[in-house]
C-alpha cells in the first residue's frame, strides 16, 4: 500500500491571498494598528489552513475493505476503513474516492485523533465486466478551502460487475420450459416426492398410507413403500455469440446498436438463469463463440453467482469462434438458445426454443427490472 | 448540542461580536441595540423543531433594495459613501441574512459581512470597547469559517451524490461518516485554531513595519484627535469620539481646584511654516531643549532661578486616560513639573512645549505642571533661555492670502487708534509687537464675526484644482474645522508680517464640578494661533467660534459618560499597548528581545562549554587501540539496543491492530504466534486471499501438508478462544500455541 501526498491550489486560496494583500495595502494607505491585527489574523488563517490540513492528511490511513460483486444498474456500496493515526489532530471534511470509479465519493465529516471509522462510497455500475480498482484517494481542502490536499494509496483489487437481470415472470418461464422435455422427474434416491422408489422392511408402522399391503402379506412382515426424491426441471441456456459484432451490425435494423444487442442477449441469459434458479430449477450454460467453460446444470444461489460471473467475464472484443462448443447433452433439459441477432435454428437441437435479444425489451417493458 | 447546532450558535456569536465592534467604533449605539436584539431574536426563531426563517428571495430583495438606495443616495450627494455608511449597509444586510440562514452559503455570507464589519471597525475604532469584540471576533472568525466550510462541503457532497444517482436506479441515501466524538474533536480544533491565529496575529502586530512615523504615536495620525501634523489636504470627516483622553485638575494659587475663567488651551505641538505643496504646517527646526528629572514629590523648575513662583502660579494635574503619548500637555507657560522619580522631561525653549524623554510610549501617564498663564516678559525670557532676537518680518508663501487678509484688515482694523505700519514694525520691536497684537485681534474678530461656519464634515466643500485650502476657506467655502480657522488666522497674520504660529493640542471645555476636574475627550482636540506680542511673549488667539465648540460639546454629552470610570483605565492600557504601538515601541521591543536573547545565551554557552569539555575528555579517553575497542564495543551495544527497541516496537505494532488498546503481554504473545503461523502457511503455499478465514487457509494447506494444517488450526483455535471466545490467555495456552508453531515450522510440504 503506497502513499502519495500532493497539493492542489484552489481558486478560493488565491482570492484569499489577494484579499490579504489588499488588506496590507489598506494598512499602508491608512495606518491603523487594528488593521494590522486583522492582517495578522488573516495570516493566522493561512497558517491554520496549512497546519491543520497538512497534519490531518498526513496522519490519515485509508484501507479499502474487501469489495463484493456489483450488478449493472444496482448500487454497490464500497467500504473503507479510515484510521486517524494522529494522537492530536482530528480530521474533518475528507472525501474518499476511487480513481477508477470517476466522481463517486464517500464523505467523512469528522474522525477524532486515534479513531477509526468506516466510510461508504456508493457506485452505480453501468456496464458488466471486471473493474480494476487501483488508487484510493482521500482529498480535503479543510479548513477554509484555500489549498486542496490529496493523499493517494495504491490498493489494487478487482470488482466483477454482474450483468443486469430482468425478472422473467413465472408463467412465461413455465411456458418456455413446458415446450421442452423438461418435465419433473424422479431422482434415483429416496426422498419425499410422489414417485415410487422401492419397498423396504419397516420395523414400526409409520403411516397406513405407506404400507405395501401385498408385500407385507406375502412376506408376513411389515413392508412400506419408499418414495423417490423429486428432481427439479432443468434448463439449458445456450448463448450464441459466435457471430462477430461487426457482422451482427450489418444485420440488425438501422439505429440499433449491435454491441447493445449482444449485451441484451447476455442480460436475457442472466435473467432466464436467475428466474429459473429462483423457481427451483437447475440451469446449465453454454456460450458459443467465446472462450467460456460450459457450466453443468445445478441449482442454488452459489451456482447462480458462478453463472453470472461467467457471463460478466465475457469479453465481447475477443475473437469469435465459429465452432460449436461440445458438451454433454441432456435430453431431459429444456434448451433455450439466445441469439443477439437473427435466429439460427441449427443450434441447440430440434426441441430447442430460440429467443432473440430483442425480446428482452418486451420482457423488461412489461415487468420492469428487478432481481 | 449537536455539531451543526453548535456551529450555528458560534457563527451567530461571531456575527454579534462583529456588529458590536462596528457599532461601538462608529458610536452608533442605537443601531447596536437594534441589531443585537434582532440577531438574538434570529437565533431564537431559527432553533427548534419548526424554525422560522425569512425566504432567501425576500432577504436578497431587501438587501438589493438597500444597496440600490445607498447607491442612489451617493449619486445624488455626488460623492461615494464613506466607510461608516458601508458598515451600516453591511450591518443591516448581516442582520437580514441572520433571519434567512437556510444553507451553508447563507452562513458564509453572514461571515463575509461580519468580516467587512470587523475591518470597518478596525479602520474607525480605537476604543477598547470596540477593540475587544474586534479581537475576539477576529479570533473566532477562522473557527466559524472552518465550520461553514465543513457544512458547505458536506452539502456539496450530498448534492453531488444525488446528482450521480442514475435515473431509475435504486437510490442510496447519502450518509456522511461522523466519528464517535465530533464535538470533542471540533473543540480541540477550535482551541488550537484560536491559539495559532492569536500567535500569528501578535507576531504580525509586533513585527509589521511601521515606517515613516517615528516620533508620533500611531493613533495620532488620524484625522480627529490630537496629531503632530496639521494638514489641510484631506477632506475626511473628523471623528467626534467621546473617548476620554485625560483629566485635568486646575488648582489655583490658593491651592483650591477651580474652573478657569477661560477654556484651557493644552498645548501639544507648534507649527510655524506652511508648505503649500503638501498643504500642511511644519514644525520649527532646531529646537532648543532643556531636560529636567522628576524626583517624585517636589516640583522641579525648568529654569534654576529668576522666575517668581509666588504669584499667579497655577498647577495643572494631568491624568492620562485614553491616549498614550510622549507629549506633555500644558497651558502656556510651564515653569516647573512634578513627575515620577527618574522621569526625564524636555522643554523646548523656542516653543515652550514639554515632552517625555523616555522611549516608552505612555509611560508618562500622570504628572503635574506649574504654569504661569500670565507670565511676565522677564519670566518668558528666562524660560526661553535668554533674549531671542526678533528676525525679519515673516511672509506667507501663498500669494492669494494677503489680499484677503488686507481686505479683512480694512474692515476690522481698530478705529480711532494708530497702528504702526510695517516699516516701523521692522525698525522698532515694540512697534512690531503692538502691530502684531492689533492685526491678530482684528483678524480674529473677523473670523469670529459669524461669516465663517464651523463644520467637521468637509465632504461638501467644493475646491478647485490647485486652489490652496486656506484661500478656499477664506474666499469661497467659509466653513471648516478648527485647523482651518487656525490656519487661516495664522496665514493672514504671516502674510501681513505678523509673527504667528499654529498650536495643536486640546481645549478643555467640560468641567466636572463633582470631581473638580476638566474632562478632555478625543473630540476636544483643537488648533489655535499664538502671536508674538513681546520679546519672549506669545499670546493665544483662537479664531474658532467658542460657542460652536461648547454647543458641540454639549450635544455629544450622553448618559454613558457617567460610566466611563469603569473602562477608562482599560481603555488607557489598550491605547498605550495596542493603538499607540508604533515604530518606537517596536525598536524598544527589539532591544528588549536582544537583551533577553543575550541573557538566554549565557546558560546555552555554559552548556556548550561543558559539552566541549566532555568531548575533549572522551577524545583523551578513547584515543589509541584500547580506546578504539571501547568505542566499537559501546557502538555495538548501542546499535544492538536500537535494533532491539525497533524490533519490540515492530512486534507491538504488528499485534496492535488485532488486539486494540489494553492487551496483556500474553495476549500479544498469542497474537504473534497466530500471525507467525499464518506467515509460515503462506510460505508453505497456502495464500490467504480476500474473504478467506484462517480455517480456510488451513484447509488449503491440508492439501499440501495435513500435519501443517493441523498445527495451524491449533494455533488459530488458541488465538480465537482468547480473542473472540473470552477465554483467558493463560501460560498453558501460550505454550501450546508456541509448541504448535514450532511444529509448524518443522513441517515439510508434500
Amino acid at each position: 500500500m503506497r502513499r502519495r501526498l500532493s497539493y492542489r491550489p484552489a481558486l478560493g486560496g488565491l482570492v484569499f491571498v489577494i484579499g490579504v494583500l489588499v488588506l496590507v495595502m489598506a494598512v499602508v494607505w491608512r495606518p491603523s494598528n487594528l488593521l494590522i491585527w486583522a492582517v495578522g489574523t488573516a495570516v493566522g488563517m493561512i497558517v491554520v489552513s496549512g497546519l491543520a490540513s497538512g497534519a490531518m492528511m498526513i496522519a490519515l490511513r485509508v484501507r479499502r475493505l474487501v469489495p463484493r460483486d456489483a450488478r449493472v444498474g444496482q448500487p454497490l456500496v464500497l467500504q473503507y476503513e479510515v484510521r486517524n493515526a494522529s494522537w492530536i489532530w482530528p480530521a474533518f471534511a475528507v472525501s474518499i474516492r476511487e480513481s477508477a470509479l470517476g466522481p463517486s465519493q464517500g464523505w467523512l465529516v469528522s474522525v477524532g485523533p486515534g479513531e477509526r471509522c468506516v466510510v461508504e462510497l456508493a457506485w452505480w455500475p453501468q456496464q458488466r465486466g471486471e473493474v480494476q480498482l487501483s488508487d484510493v484517494i482521500a482529498q480535503s481542502a479543510f479548513p477554509f478551502g484555500l489549498v486542496g490536499k490529496r493523499v493517494t494509496w495504491r490498493q489494487r483489487a478487482t470488482i466483477t460487475v454482474l450483468p443486469r437481470v430482468v425478472r422473467v415472470p413465472a408463467p412465461r418461464l413455465r411456458a418456455l420450459l413446458d415446450r421442452g422435455p423438461a418435465g419433473q422427474r424422479a431422482a434415483s434416491r429416496p426422498g419425499h416426492g410422489e414417485e415410487f422408489f422401492g419397498v423396504r422392511d419397516a420395523p414400526e408402522l409409520t403411516s397406513l398410507r405407506d404400507v405395501a399391503w401385498r408385500r407385507s402379506a406375502s412376506r408376513e412382515q411389515l413392508a412400506v413403500i419408499e418414495r423417490a426424491s423429486p428432481s427439479y426441471p432443468r434448463l439449458r441456456i445456450v448463448l450464441n455469440l459466435s457471430e462477430p459484432t461487426d457482422a451482427l451490425a450489418a444485420r440488425v435494423p438501422a439505429g440499433v446498436d449491435a454491441r447493445q444487442r449482444e449485451e441484451d442477449a447476455i442480460t436475457l441469459a442472466a435473467s432466464l438463469a436467475s428466474s429459473a434458479i429462483t423457481l427451483g430449477h437447475e440451469v446449465s450454460l453454454r456460450v458459443h463463440g467465446l472462450p467460456c467453460a460450459p457450466m453443468p446444470a445445478a441449482g442454488g444461489v452459489r451456482h447462480l453467482d458462478r453463472l453470472l460471473v461467467q457471463l460478466a467475464k465475457l469479453d465481447l472484443d475477443a475473437p469469435r469462434a465459429t465452432a460449436m462448443v461440445s458438451g454433454p447433452g441432456d435430453e431431459r433439459s429444456a434448451t433455450v438458445v439466445i441469439h443477439p441477432g437473427r435466429i439460427d435454428p441449427s443450434i441447440g437441437g430440434a426441441a430447442a426454443i430460440h429467443q432473440s435479444a430483442a425480446q428482452l425489451q418486451s420482457l423488461s417493458s412489461r415487468q420492469g427490472s428487478a432481481a | 448540542m449537536t455539531m451543526p447546532r453548535a456551529m450555528q450558535a458560534l457563527i451567530l456569536v461571531t456575527a454579534m461580536l462583529s456588529l458590536s465592534a462596528f457599532c461601538i467604533a462608529d458610536d452608533s449605539f442605537v443601531f447596536l441595540s437594534f441589531s443585537l436584539v434582532a440577531a438574538a431574536l434570529s437565533g431564537v426563531l431559527s432553533q427548534g423543531a419548526r424554525p422560522r426563517r425569512l425566504p432567501t428571495l425576500v432577504a436578497h430583495s431587501i438587501i438589493a433594495s438597500l444597496v440600490a438606495a445607498a447607491a442612489v443616495s451617493a449619486f445624488l450627494a455626488g460623492r461615494p459613501p464613506d466607510v461608516g455608511q458601508v458598515g451600516f449597509l453591511c450591518g443591516t444586510a448581516l442582520v437580514i441574512k441572520l433571519f434567512a440562514r437556510h444553507r451553508a452559503a447563507d452562513e458564509r455570507h453572514v461571515l463575509a459581512l461580519g468580516s467587512i464589519l470587523l475591518l470597518v471597525a478596525a479602520l474607525d475604532g480605537t476604543d477598547v470597547l470596540a477593540g475587544l469584540p474586534l479581537v475576539l471576533g477576529s479570533l473566532l472568525m477562522p473557527v466559524c469559517a472552518a465550520a461553514a466550510w465543513v457544512q458547505s462541503s458536506t452539502e456539496r457532497a450530498a448534492a453531488a451524490h444525488a446528482a450521480r444517482i442514475p435515473s431509475g436506479a435504486l437510490p442510496v441515501a447519502f450518509e456522511p461518516t461522523v466519528g464517535t466524538s465530533p464535538m470533542r474533536s471540533w473543540t480541540g480544533f477550535a482551541i488550537a485554531s484560536v491559539i495559532v491565529t492569536a500567535i500569528c496575529g501578535v507576531l504580525v502586530f509586533l513585527g509589521f513595519p511601521r515606517q515613516g512615523l517615528e516620533g508620533e504615536t500611531w493613533s495620532r495620525t488620524r484625522a480627529g484627535g490630537f496629531s503632530l501634523r496639521v494638514s489641510l489636504a484631506s477632506d475626511e470627516r473628523i471623528e467626534d469620539s467621546r473617548t476620554e483622553v485625560m483629566t485635568v485638575r486646575w488648582i489655583g494659587p490658593d491651592d483650591v481646584a477651580i474652573e478657569h475663567s477661560e477654556p484651557l488651551h493644552l498645548r501639544g505641538a507648534v507649527f510655524d511654516r506652511y508648505d503649500p505643496i503638501s498643504q500642511s504646517w511644519q514644525v520649527p527646526q532646531q529646537p532648543r531643549r532643556e531636560y529636567v528629572e522628576g524626583d517624585g514629590a517636589a516640583f522641579v523648575p525648568f529654569v534654576d532661578s529668576g522666575i517668581d513662583a509666588r504669584f499667579q502660579v497655577y498647577r495643572q494635574v494631568v491624568q492620562m486616560r485614553g491616549l498614550a503619548t510622549n507629549q506633555v500637555f500644558s497651558v502656556l507657560a510651564p515653569i516647573s513639573i512634578q513627575a515620577a522619580s527618574g522621569m526625564s522631561v524636555a522643554l523646548d525653549q523656542s516653543t515652550m512645549l514639554l515632552s517625555s524623554a523616555s522611549s516608552r510610549i505612555g509611560e508618562f501617564d500622570r504628572y503635574a505642571v506649574a504654569v504661569k498663564p500670565y507670565a511676565s516678559d522677564r519670566d518668558m525670557t528666562l524660560l526661553s533661555g535668554g533674549f531671542v532676537e526678533p528676525g525679519p518680518l515673516p511672509t506667507f508663501p501663498v500669494a492669494g492670502v494677503q489680499p484677503l487678509a488686507l481686505e479683512l484688515w480694512e474692515q476690522w482694523k481698530p478705529r480711532g487708534r494708530m497702528v504702526p505700519d510695517l516699516e516701523e514694525a521692522a525698525r522698532r520691536p515694540a512697534a512690531r509687537w503692538e502691530r502684531n497684537r492689533a492685526v491678530a485681534t482684528a483678524l480674529e474678530s473677523a473670523l469670529l464675526s459669524g461669516d465663517y461656519r464651523y463644520t467637521t464634515d468637509l465632504g461638501s466643500i467644493v475646491r478647485r484644482r490647485g486652489e490652496d485650502p486656506i484661500v478656499n476657506f477664506l474666499a469661497s467655502s467659509r466653513q471648516g474645522h478648527c485647523q482651518y480657522f487656525a490656519s487661516a488666522l495664522c496665514a493672514m497674520c504671516q502674510s501681513m508680517g505678523v509673527d504667528a504660529r499654529v498650536v495643536a493640542g486640546f481645549i478643555a471645555l467640560e468641567y466636572d464640578a463633582a470631581q473638580l476636574q476638566y474632562i478632555v475627550r478625543s473630540s476636544n482636540a483643537h488648533a489655535w494661533v499664538e502671536v508674538r506680542t513681546g520679546d519672549a511673549q506669545w499670546t493665544t488667539f483662537d479664531g474658532t467660534p467658542p460657542t460652536t465648540l461648547e454647543a458641540l460639546q454639549a450635544e455629544q454629552r450622553s448618559w454613558a459618560d457617567g460610566l466611563r470610570w469603569l473602562w477608562d483605565p482599560l481603555n488607557f492600557a489598550w491605547t498605550r499597548h495596542v493603538v499607540s504601538f508604533d515604530v518606537q515601541a517596536q525598536a524598544e521591543l527589539a532591544d528588549r528581545m536582544a537583551s533577553t536573547r543575550e541573557a538566554l545565551s549565557r546558560p546555552v554557552r555554559a552548556v556548550r562549554e561543558a559539552l566541549d569539555a566532555v568531548r575533549q575528555r572522551l577524545v583523551e579517553t578513547f584515543s589509541g587501540l584500547v580506546g578504539s575497542l571501547w568505542l566499537v564495543s559501546i557502538g555495538m551495544v548501542l546499535a544492538a539496543s536500537i535494533v532491539v527497541v525497533v524490533l519490540l516496537r515492530g512486534r507491538r505494532r504488528r499485534t496492535a491492530p488485532l488486539l486494540g488498546p489494553g492487551a496483556s503481554p500474553r495476549e500479544r504473545e498469542l497474537t504473534r504466534h497466530y500471525l507467525d503461523a499464518l506467515r509460515i502457511a503462506r510460505r508453505l503455499g497456502a495464500l490467504r486471499r480476500p474473504g478467506m478465514t484462517p480455517f480456510d487457509v488451513a484447509a488449503a494447506l491440508a492439501v499440501r501438508s495435513p500435519e501443517a494444517a493441523m498445527h495451524l488450526r491449533s494455533v488459530v483455535e488458541g488465538f480465537y478462544a482468547v480473542r473472540f471466545g473470552g477465554r483467558p490467555a493463560t501460560a498453558e495456552r501460550c505454550s501450546a500455541a508456541a509448541r504448535s508453531l514450532m511444529a509448524l515450522r518443522r513441517t515439510r510440504t508434500l
